[in-house]
Parts: C-alpha cells; sequence; structure tokens
C-alpha cells in the first residue's frame, strides 16, 4: 500500500510549480537538470555469426519521476544547504588565519624563513572580511582602491548554525516525503 | 500517509527558510567563486594540519577586506587589494592563489581556480610584472558549482590546461559540489587530474581526502 496521497509525477509537478512562483529562474534550472535525462545500458542480441549473444550499449532515457524527483531536491540542496555551508566553511576557515601586515610586494621578505613574520595581532581566530568582487578588474580605473564601495563586492556573511541545523532537518523532512523506493 | 499538504509545507519550509530563496537570490551571482574561496579554505585547513600557519596576505597591503577574484586575473594586478595566503613549511615558502592566471609550457596563459604555487616565483612576478611560469605551480585545481551534474567538456577542459602545466606540477583535481560517472572514468589514467566529486561540507570524507592529498604533497616536496 503507498504511503503517499500523490504520485511521483503530482509531487515534482508541485515542486516545480511552487518554485516557479518565487524564482522561474531557479524553476528553469531545476528543470533542465530534471530534462538532462539518465545513461542506462541496452542490449540487445548480436547480429549473426558473433561469439557473444547479446551487444550492450550506452542510451539516454528521461528519468522516470521517482527519480527525477531526487534530482530535483539535489538541486535543491545544492542551492539551499550546500551554498550557505560553503560560506560558513570558507569563513571558519579564513578565521583561523592571520592577516600579514601592510606588507606589499616591494617589500623584501623576512630572512627568517621558519615563522610567520608581520602578521597584525590578534588577528587569529578571528572572524575576516571576506568579499567576493562583483565588478571585475576589467571594468576598473587602473587605481588600487584601498577600501571599494560596497556595491562592488559580494560579501560573504557568517551562518548562525541554528539555521544550518534548521534547513538540514526541512531538506530531511522533504526528502522522506519525496522517497517513494518502497512503494 | 503523507499528505499534499505535508509536502507543500515542506517545500515552504525550505524555500522560505532565512537560508532559502532569498540567501541564494544574493549569493547566486558568485556561487561559482564562493565554491572557489571554499577549496581555498580546504588548503588552509591543510596548512594548518601540517603544522604551518597560513597567513592571509594582499597584494598591496593588509587584506581588509579580502578580496577575491571576480573573474581571472594577473598575479601582479593592481586594480584591488586582492587576497592570497602565505606558508612556510621546512623552510620553503609558498603562496596560495585564486582565479589567478599562468604561463603554460606553450606559451599560452590559463586560469586556475585554486592554486598552490612557490613563494619567490609569486614575488618576482609582482615585482616584474609577468605571469607565472608554469614550473612555480605546485597543485592547481578547478572548481566548478553545479546544481546539475557536471558538464563532460569542463573535464576535458581542464585535462588539456593541466597537460600544458609542465611536469614541476604535484598534484591536481577537479573540484564540485557535483559529479558525473564517465568524467570519474576519464580522470582515472595516471597523470589525469583527481575526481574530487561531491566535495562539499555535506560530506566530510570527500574534503578530508582533498585535504590530505594537499599535505601528502607538499610533505613529499618540503621533507617535512
Amino acid at each position: 500500500m503507498s504511503n503517499h496521497e500523490y504520485t511521483p509525477q503530482a509531487a515534482l509537478e508541485l515542486l516545480i510549480r511552487k518554485l516557479a512562483e518565487r524564482d522561474p529562474t531557479l524553476a528553469a534550472q531545476v528543470r533542465a537538470v530534471v530534462d538532462q535525462g539518465k545513461d542506462i545500458q541496452e542490449s540487445e542480441s548480436a547480429s549473426r555469426g558473433r561469439k557473444k549473444k547479446y551487444r550492450v550499449y550506452r542510451k539516454t532515457v528521461p528519468y522516470p519521476y521517482d527519480e527525477a524527483l531526487q534530482v530535483a531536491v539535489k538541486a535543491l540542496a545544492a542551492c539551499f544547504v550546500e551554498q550557505p555551508m560553503l560560506i560558513d566553511s570558507c569563513l571558519k576557515n579564513m578565521a583561523q588565519a592571520p592577516v600579514g601586515s601592510p606588507r606589499g610586494f616591494r617589500y623584501p621578505r623576512a630572512p627568517e624563513k621558519r615563522t610567520p613574520v608581520d602578521v597584525l595581532p590578534g588577528t587569529e581566530m578571528h572572524e575576516k572580511d571576506v568579499r567576493i568582487e562583483l565588478r571585475t578588474e576589467t571594468q576598473l580605473s587602473a587605481e588600487i582602491e584601498a577600501s571599494p564601495p560596497i556595491h562592488e563586492m559580494q560579501p560573504l556573511s557568517p551562518i548562525p548554525p541554528d539555521q544550518i541545523a534548521e534547513q538540514l532537518r526541512n531538506l530531511a523532512r522533504l526528502k522522506a516525503l519525496l522517497d517513494f523506493r518502497e512503494e | 500517509m503523507a499528505t499534499l499538504t505535508d509536502l507543500e509545507n515542506a517545500i515552504d519550509a525550505l524555500l522560505d527558510h532565512p537560508l532559502g530563496l532569498g540567501q541564494y537570490q544574493l549569493v547566486r551571482r558568485v556561487e561559482e567563486k564562493a565554491y572557489e574561496a571554499y577549496v581555498f579554505g580546504l588548503c588552509l585547513r591543510a596548512v594548518r594540519e601540517l603544522g604551518a600557519t597560513p597567513v592571509l596576505r594582499g597584494i598591496s597591503g593588509a587584506p581588509i577586506p579580502f578580496v577575491f577574484r571576480g573573474a581571472p586575473g594577473q598575479i601582479h594586478s593592481t586594480s584591488r587589494n586582492y587576497g592570497y595566503a602565505e606558508f612556510i613549511l621546512n623552510g620553503d615558502e609558498f603562496e596560495i592563489h585564486a582565479g589567478v592566471e599562468f604561463k603554460g609550457s606553450s606559451g599560452m596563459t590559463h586560469e586556475l581556480d585554486v592554486c598552490i604555487m612557490r613563494a619567490d616565483d609569486a614575488d618576482r612576478c609582482r615585482q616584474q610584472p609577468d605571469d607565472p611560469p608554469s614550473a612555480s605551480l605546485v597543485a592547481g585545481w578547478e572548481c566548478k558549482f553545479y546544481a546539475g551534474n557536471l558538464e563532460k567538456g569542463l573535464g576535458r577542459s581542464f585535462v588539456g590546461l593541466i597537460d600544458d602545466m609542465g611536469t614541476n606540477l604535484r598534484l591536481s583535481g577537479f573540484c564540485s559540489n557535483s559529479s558525473h560517472v564517465q568524467l570519474k572514468d576519464y580522470f582515472q589514467p595516471q597523470g589525469r587530474p583527481h575526481p574530487h566529486f561531491n566535495m562539499t561540507p555535506l560530506e566530510p570524507s570527500n574534503e578530508n581526502i582533498f585535504v590530505n592529498q594537499i599535505k601528502g604533497a607538499i610533505k613529499k616536496l618540503t621533507g617535512a
């Protein structure tokens, strides 16, 4: 007996529809991922005179709806769970590193090579302001900008751990509701 | 029995969460670069686990803020105070960069999403502006964040890039949160990049493999 009041097809339609209502671009992206289909091994009788009775070949076919759901959920997990976790991981690893002093390439390297030099005190184990450039260097003047305007950068903001835990639970709940394997 | 209302509520909970659509729409234009930043962070972790201290630096001064390039660029660029990391192990100095272009053995330039290179060469190329030679490269990675399956062409391009980076390269890899069965096979022959597929914080064992490979390669190189 089914554990679901809905079919895999109805579930996929609902998922894509709800996504399209909020973000048509992402809905199209998820739809495209599902539409890529999957590779399977097909076999057919070999032609006469061959040693092997069957030959095997690769064929790309559409996903069955239950598998398409898993693919769609994986795509959503990349956007709503993996992406915040990547940023969190990056910020945590960078927080542990100290910041070098305002020593540019014009300054010679220290002769002592075994220990870090010119480190700003108090910067180790301290959250860093990390940003990704939005206006790339070929779009800018050649001047160095010590403190670029915020709109030219995308800051990577810290992610509260409880929010990650909550979103992981949301993902697990959705996965469970879309699991048709035992039916 | 799971009802349609249960399903609707579960979808809403995922999309409407603070880390759901709002956060995604804010960051999606830089998601590829955010993945590079994540791999850069794992390199810092590998260095720390080797007992060294990675220090964050900027091309023209202290990296406050620490800026990741939005597009491939030159190591000597002075457009912005781009960030990189420096570390010393057993007397050898190295730098970790993201989005820097190198000169291949053929003379053609190639971008490496994340790399570890010899610091002396990096210094020289900043002082006398030039693209670093492939011989200065110790390790290099292609980084791809994909919501769906990877495209085969990405793997083929990276194999071609690595082929042009000479014989000093100790380690290369193709990192992605996604995977591709055929690409995994394609990367199997010796000398091809390691496939670091499904490498995300959701798969800590895959992160550990990546980090341990770096540690092994740097240890061997420095005798640490």
